[in-house]
């Protein structure tokens, strides 16, 4: 009895002292068959005002048609609701070329937001911004340099906001991944797909990436990522060690670490001792040299290290105090190198290098015109500048540079482990680098986060709203199953000239159900092309069972023109395992179309085939229901 | 009960004789050779269910191995863990030649670089190369590589350390398929990131498997380096988990091109790796930057060669991919400012990363360098003067019989190489222009080129021992009324690019760095005060005792370095009659208090003994002279057997039997599953081996000399870092190393699968402890060449072979 007490106890105690985690999914019901999956962070601002609260910062369309099969589910739009359209002012101060501080916060918003980025169809972004570019180059940049450098401005810090968000909501796709190893409510595939299509958003052809090279993209990311923390992490130990730092990696709870911190003693600050120091790297001032340090009123912390420099709690016995001076934050995130992000001791250090990196391109792109578009000495010149700055260290990609302060401050605004005073003078001192008039603040964005999820889950439940836009859109799905390009290019053109029709003669009911068909036939082709494509003998990879079960499905559902015919014979011809390839045959024969039926005559006659093999492929071609009894495959 | 027990036993019993291989024939071999992957982590991979599929992560390796061939579980690297040196046993089945992925000769500073390819690909396409450096190496001590026991034709070898020659068509066919795919598929690759290396590893496997449908190919093999350069970079199991399926897939396709194959039914495949990989996920490995250490003041402002640029990733300069030599230099140079391309006075090869390999210039050399400058003072105490021109005579009259025979023996050798290279001339004249396609096919051309590189080598190697011979000529021809006569500059006297002589024990607890703060001192009789007048360096107690300030990974110490080992005379040492030997030792320091040395002896039958005998304060005088004392087992000794719960002996026995003399192959039962697993043989190995006697077909001179060339190619020391720590200095390794004796970088991995008729059992894991050696002859056993597998010195695997011999195997 008494253990029982004690075992509840403690199991009840361990549960208590468990961190909530930081990121989770919830999902709420849409209209007309689908469901709106929405990431939540708890936000944990350092202001003592402010309370902790649970924020959306993404949403996803998961078109399921009603059901809970995986295979006929499919993602549509992304919503990412801490991004917001600007304010009047906002925008007037992002056109302005020479104006790079923040212009305000945006306070509420009332309308439902815009989607950031349609998953099943995410070539548009892709030819939207070409489109942009060329209008830039071809007609804006020719206008004059109030123009040019106007229309360039307000785009830069458009792109850079939006990159902004999504390197946000990618670092809050990393945690969740870290946290719960992906969320039931949210497959491992899906969060996979939504990680890599929205990382792919950042490069000039991404959205045309296949979805079959998608996984290959994600553990690229992933391996990449990995790879960058653990450099970063040894490269500014070693560093720090060698100038007599201390070096402090920051983590959140379950994840590698992705900031650091680097502090110096004020003992040996006061001890005079020459010390040699490397800029290189850390690109901050010598704090052995610096007379600042040695008057140092701002935030210091007191620690305690053991015999073997570990630290410990205070009251250690034997332990060594020191009192230690933040010098400097880092991005252990940033590629090659860590990104320096704060200067405890100059507001000017980390801003200095993106004025002049943003002063220099928008002197030359917006008021000068040069550009490296069809300008190859700029092009040639400006490539050998940057690589050579690049091999020595310095961090000349803007995207990732964004990207490292965007992540910083994600990190900050859930991290509950820093003491609040040096994690609000962290976010102090990041804000400062912000340049971008479009920018909110981190307790304005989570406010329009909430309004947005708010309007959003309205427009979701309105008839008119989201419903019937997926119903246009499950019709346009469609169509790309049972219409070449060329006739929906024309029927496109049609509705363009004649109008929209008010009402589709398909009933919703029967849509659903044709379109579930369609989905999971094209899952089940998509899964032997993969079983294909990843080992000469599919069995050795997957269960055969499970094989079979996909082949047999198809022999029900496919239609003519489709690959499953072909796939099938493949699957026969590389398997080793009798039940496969007498469960190919068998489909082959069911499947009541020309394909399947050239597909099996190949095989009676393919010299490839063992002689027994041929003769009950011949058999299955002559229409023998069942030349093979069930259980008996193994004998052929 | 009776009778199901008796059914089961004889079913056992026809399972094991089905089993078995009654009537094998092999007649063909496949290898794998995958770089730097640890058994552990493929045993994790292997178990591990995937999610997705419900099978194994590795479901290949898994099927053709694990179900359907025989894994050693327990298969260890037999020297250092290091690619150059594990691989050398691996494709020779000999001792160990090559101790190391970078090599250094003392005499000449001569780097035998053996990781890096673009020389060779280089100096092959301009004829002046055919074989990597290591064949070249191993050619030069006359021990034939695995591939050479086949005829040429029969032979297909992949991009590897060991390679012979290059071809260029796999490179060409490679890149010509890179650009051969869809243009949505390039623009994939082009948006995700192309993969260079990959086109020739993909076309390597076409070509092997295209290979494997001709029955005259007997030999063919694969190399991988995907995962060992995975996982010195990243931790992470998932990253590490897809270089281990890449391999996988591999062994999918090739086992499914050798079943469809003419000689399928007779073809063994072999999956091995060189050595393990350090590496935990969670934590980081940490570097410690041995350069800078040797640079700075404490560690003696010494001039420093690598093989690389160190921090190569952040210098234009580290594009240049023919780099074997960087001299860093010192700014705390007491004596050798400005001259550090002249006098680097350190060489370490840092590879592999959790071991250095240090060669420091004799410290005599130094002390002469030294006196010789202050010599060349104008404003000398005459006193000082006499005083420092006695002692540069003291020194050299010292080494003089030693540097007098160095002298005479490299005089003898460079008239025979002068000899040599003449005949060879003569050889190479005499070969056709050109050459017919079956003379190509028989690999004449290359055999003819071999003659051009050989001779090239000799001619370096005749100048580069001259210059070191007449350098040292002319210190043994001064006089002291030389220093009246003229002012003699150290460039003129002091060999240059030289370490000289390697240090003794003395030699580096006392090592000289330079002059003392306050100059030459003299002593009342007049003589030079060696004392007081250098600035010493013990460097064991000094590097044992580095330490970092940030100590942030729970599982990592304050302390980069683990302990030294060195080879010393045994018959130098005062050891009690028990443990005398007249062989060669090695000693293991870890502090002043926790040391050990291992002994060696051979019985009157020629076999090996070992004895771990742990001391303290082992120290060696001026006069050559030990002294030690004889401790106790405690922990805390180096390779910490004492305290090891993977010890295998009985517990009553546990320091008695440590205590004992035991045979090589006791020794490896009994430690191979500790935390410094076999390191106790592979330090013998790495350090105490005889030399080769060099081709069998050489007059005797220049086989002593290979021989003697492999002597001047060891390093002073060797250090090992402790648990997650490394070394590198060239960039960063933070996922893991290798290069130590510890289990995770030793215990590799060796599975084997066959065809229906070679007899290699099915479903088999072999806990036998094995090592490196055991590969070669085990696969020449296999294709019936017992002959030449009796030659060699390691235990064939006996549990895969065919006859009575064969031993139980467990399932």
């Amino acid at each position: 009895m008494l253990e029982t007490a004690l075992i509840t106890f403690l199991i009840g105690a361990a549960i208590a002292t468990q961190p909530a985690p930081t990121y989770h999914i919830e999902r709420e019901p849409v209209n007309g068959g689908a469901e709106l999956v929405t990431l939540f962070e708890r936000f944990d601002p350092p202001s003592s005002a402010a309370e902790n609260a649970e924020v959306p910062l993404l949403s996803v369309l998961r078109d399921n048609l009603g059901a809970s099969d995986p295979d006929s589910t499919r993602l549509r739009y992304l919503w990412i609701l801490t991004s917001t359209p600007p304010t009047t002012i906002q925008r007037a101060a992002s056109a302005l070329t020479f104006v790079w501080i923040r212009a305000g916060s945006r306070r509420h918003v009332d309308h439902v937001p815009q989607p950031l980025l349609d998953l099943s169809s995410p070539a548009k972004a892709v030819w939207t911004n070409l489109a942009a570019n060329a209008v830039q180059s071809s007609r804006l940049d020719s206008l004059g340099v109030p123009i040019r450098a106007s229309t360039r401005s307000y785009r830069r810090n458009s792109i850079d906001y939006r990159k902004l968000q999504i390197f946000r909501a990618l670092g809050a796709l990393d945690g969740l991944k870290r946290e719960l190893g992906g969320d039931a409510r949210l497959p491992a595939a899906e969060l996979r797909e939504i990680y890599s299509r929205l990382s792919l958003m950042d490069r000039t052809f991404g959205g045309l990436v296949r979805p079959e090279s998608l996984p290959a993209f994600y553990d690229k990311e992933a391996s990449r990522l990995a790879e960058t923390q653990g450099h970063n992490w040894e490269l500014l130990r070693q560093r720090a060690e060698s100038a007599g730092l201390y070096f402090e990696p920051l983590a959140l709870p379950g994840g590698a670490p992705t900031q650091a911190l680097l502090w110096v003693s004020r003992s040996e600050l006061e001890a005079k001792d020459k010390r040699h120091f490397e800029r290189q790297f850390l690109n901050i001032a010598d704090p052995w040299t610096d007379g600042r340090l040695l008057h140092w009123t701002g935030y210091s912390e007191t620690r305690y290290f053991d015999d073997y420099n570990r630290s410990v709690p205070a009251g250690t016995p034997g332990a060594r105090v020191v009192e230690l001076i933040p010098l400097a934050l880092y991005s252990l995130n940033h590629p090659r190198v860590p990104l320096l992000l704060v200067d405890f001791r100059s507001k000017m250090t980390a801003k200095r290098r993106e004025l002049l990196q943003h002063g220099a391109s928008t002197v030359f792109a917006g008021v000068l015109g040069i550009t490296t578009f069809g300008n190859w000495s700029f092009l040639a010149a400006n490539s050998a500048w940057t690589f050579v700055r690049g091999r020595h260290g310095a961090p000349t990609d803007h995207s990732a540079r964004l990207r490292a302060y965007s992540e910083a401050r994600e990190f900050l605004a859930v991290d509950d482990a820093l003491n609040p005073e040096l994690k609000a003078e962290l976010l102090g001192r990041l804000d400062q680098l912000a340049l971008n008039p479009l920018e909110n603040g981190l307790e304005a964005e989570a406010r329009v986060a909430k309004e947005q999820y708010a309007a959003l889950m309205q427009y979701a439940e309105s008839p008119g709203g989201l419903a019937a836009r997926l119903d246009r859109d499950r019709r346009r799905e469609l169509e790309t199953y049972t219409r070449s390009r060329a006739a929906r290019i024309l029927a496109s053109a049609g509705r363009f000239w004649a109008g929209r029709p008010s009402r589709d003669s398909q009933t919703e009911a029967a849509l659903r159900s044709e379109l579930a068909s369609r989905r999971r036939t094209s899952a089940k082709e998509r899964y032997l092309e993969q079983l294909l494509a990843s080992s000469p003998q599919p069995e050795v990879v997957r269960d055969p069972d499970e094989i079979r079960q996909v082949i047999e499905a198809l022999s029900t559902a496919t239609v003519r023109g489709s690959r499953a015919p072909r796939l099938i014979a493949d699957v026969f011809a590389k398997s080793a395992d009798a039940e496969v390839r007498v469960a190919c045959l068998r489909s082959l024969q069911r499947l009541d179309i020309q394909e399947a039926r050239d597909q099996l005559r190949r095989l009676a006659q393919d010299p490839q085939t063992a002689d027994a093999w041929r003769a009950i492929a011949l058999a299955y071609v002559n229409g023998d229901p069942e030349p093979v009894q069930a259980g008996t495959a193994g004998q052929p | 009960m009776t009778r199901a027990f008796a059914g089961s036993a004889a079913g056992a019993a026809l399972f094991l004789l089905l089993s078995g291989p009654l009537a094998a024939e092999v007649r063909r071999l496949v290898i794998i050779k995958v770089d730097g992957v640890p058994e552990s982590v493929v045993e994790r991979e292997l178990a591990r269910i995937d999610p997705v599929t419900h099978k194994s992560s590795l479901p290949w390796i898994d099927h053709v191995f694990s179900q359907g061939g025989t894994r050693l579980a327990n298969f260890y690297v037999r020297a250092i863990s290091l690619s150059a040196p594990s691989w050398s046993l691996l494709d020779t089945g000999q001792h160990l030649q090559i101790h190391g992925n970078a090599e250094f000769d003392r005499y000449t500073n001569h780097v035998y670089d053996y990781l890096n390819f673009f020389p060779f690909y280089v100096g092959y396409a301009l004829s002046h190369r055919v074989d990597m450096p290591g064949v070249e190496v191993l050619d030069d001590a006359g021990i034939p590589l695995l591939i050479d026991r086949f005829p040429y034709q029969a032979v297909y070898q992949g991009f590897q350390l060991y390679q012979r020659g290059v071809r260029w068509k796999t490179l060409q066919h490679g890149l010509q398929h890179r650009f051969s795919h869809s243009l949505r598929e390039l623009l994939d690759e082009w948006t995700i990131g192309f993969e260079a290396g990959s086109s020739l590893e993909e076309q390597t496997e076409r070509d092997l498997i295209e290979k494997l449908a001709d029955p005259g190919v007997r030999y063919l093999d694969y190399f991988t380096g995907d995962y060992d350069h995975v996982a010195h970079l990243s931790s992470d199991p998932a990253a590490q988990r897809m270089a281990l399926q890449r391999i996988d897939g591999l062994v999918g396709r090739i086992w499914t091109a050798i079943e469809a194959s003419p000689l399928g039914p007779q073809t063994v495949l072999v999956l091995v790796s060189d050595h393990g990989m350090n590496t935990e996920p969670g934590v980081y490995s940490q570097g410690y930057d041995l350069v800078s250490f040797f640079n700075s003041s404490a560690g003696g402002g010494q001039h420093v060669v690598t093989d690389r640029h160190p921090m190569t990733e952040y210098k234009l300069k580290g594009l240049d991919p023919f780099v074997s030599e960087v001299v860093t230099a010192s700014d705390q140079s007491p004596y050798l400012k400005g001259a550090s391309s002249q006098y680097p006075t350190v060489l370490l090869d840092l590879d592999g990363n959790e071991r250095a390999s240090v060669y420091l210039r004799n410290s005599n050399l130094n002390l002469l360098h030294i006196l010789l400058r202050e010599l060349q003072r104008s404003a000398m105490d005459p006193r000082v003067r006499r005083a420092a021109i006695g002692a540069f005579f003291q020194v050299v009259d010292r080494n003089r019989d030693r540097w007098q025979a160095t002298v005479r023996d490299l005089q003898a050798v460079v008239a025979e190489l002068n000899r040599r290279i003449e005949d060879q001339q003569a050889r190479i004249k005499a070969q056709p222009g050109k050459w017919t396609a079956a003379e190509r096919a028989a690999g004449l051309d290359k055999a003819a080129r071999r003659l051009s590189a050989q001779l090239e080598a000799w001619r370096d190697q005749e100048r580069g021992y001259t210059d070191y011979a007449s350098a040292l000529s002319k210190l043994l021809a001064l006089t002291p009324a030389d220093f009246e006569q003229r002012r003699l500059a150290p460039e003129d006297l002091i060999p240059k690019r030289a370490m000289g002589d390697a240090n003794t024990v003395y030699d580096l607890q006392n090592y000289v760095v330079g002059p003392s703060t306050a100059g030459l001192a003299v002593t009342p009789d007049g003589s030079l005060d060696f004392a007081r007048s250098f600035a010493r360096r013990d460097y064991f107690p000094l590097l044992a005792g580095l330490s970092v300030r940030n100590n942030v990974q729970s599982g990592v110490g304050s302390h980069p370095v683990d302990f030294f080992a060195m080879r010393i005379a045994g018959s130098a040492l005062p050891l009690a009659p028990g443990d005398a030997t007249s062989e060669d030792a090695v000693w293991l320091y870890r502090n002043e208090n926790r040391q050990a040395l291992i002994l060696s002896r051979h019985d009157a039958a020629g076999n090996l003994e070992l004895r771990y005998l742990p001391v303290r304060g082992l120290r060696q005088d001026a006069s050559g002279l030990f002294q030690f004392e004889s401790a106790d087992l405690a922990p805390g000794f180096p390779l910490e057997l004492f305290e090891d719960s993977g010890l295998d002996v009985r517990d009553s026995e546990g320091a008695q039997w440590l205590n004992s003399w035991h045979s090589e192959l006791d020794w490896f039962r009994a430690i191979h599953r500790t935390k410094y697993s076999n390191g106790l043989l592979a330090l013998q190995e790495q350090f105490l081996r005889t030399q080769p006697p060099g081709p069998s077909d050489d007059s005797g001179l220049l086989g002593k000399f290979s021989a003697q060339k492999r002597q001047l190619a060891q390093p002073d020391f060797v250090m090992f870092a402790s648990d997650h720590w490394n070394f590198n200095v060239r960039g960063f390794n933070p996922g893991g190393n290798h290069g130590s004796m510890l289990g995770g970088s030793t215990h590799s991995v060796l599975m084997l699968a066959g065809g229906s008729e070679s007899g290699i059992p099915q479903h088999r894991v072999i806990e036998k402890p094995y090592d490196s050696l055991s590969l070669v002859p085990t696969l020449l056993e296999l294709m019936g060449k017992d002959e030449d597998a009796r030659k060699l010195p390691g235990r064939p695997i006996s549990e895969l072979l065919p006859g009575p011999g064969r031993q139980p195997l467990t399932p």
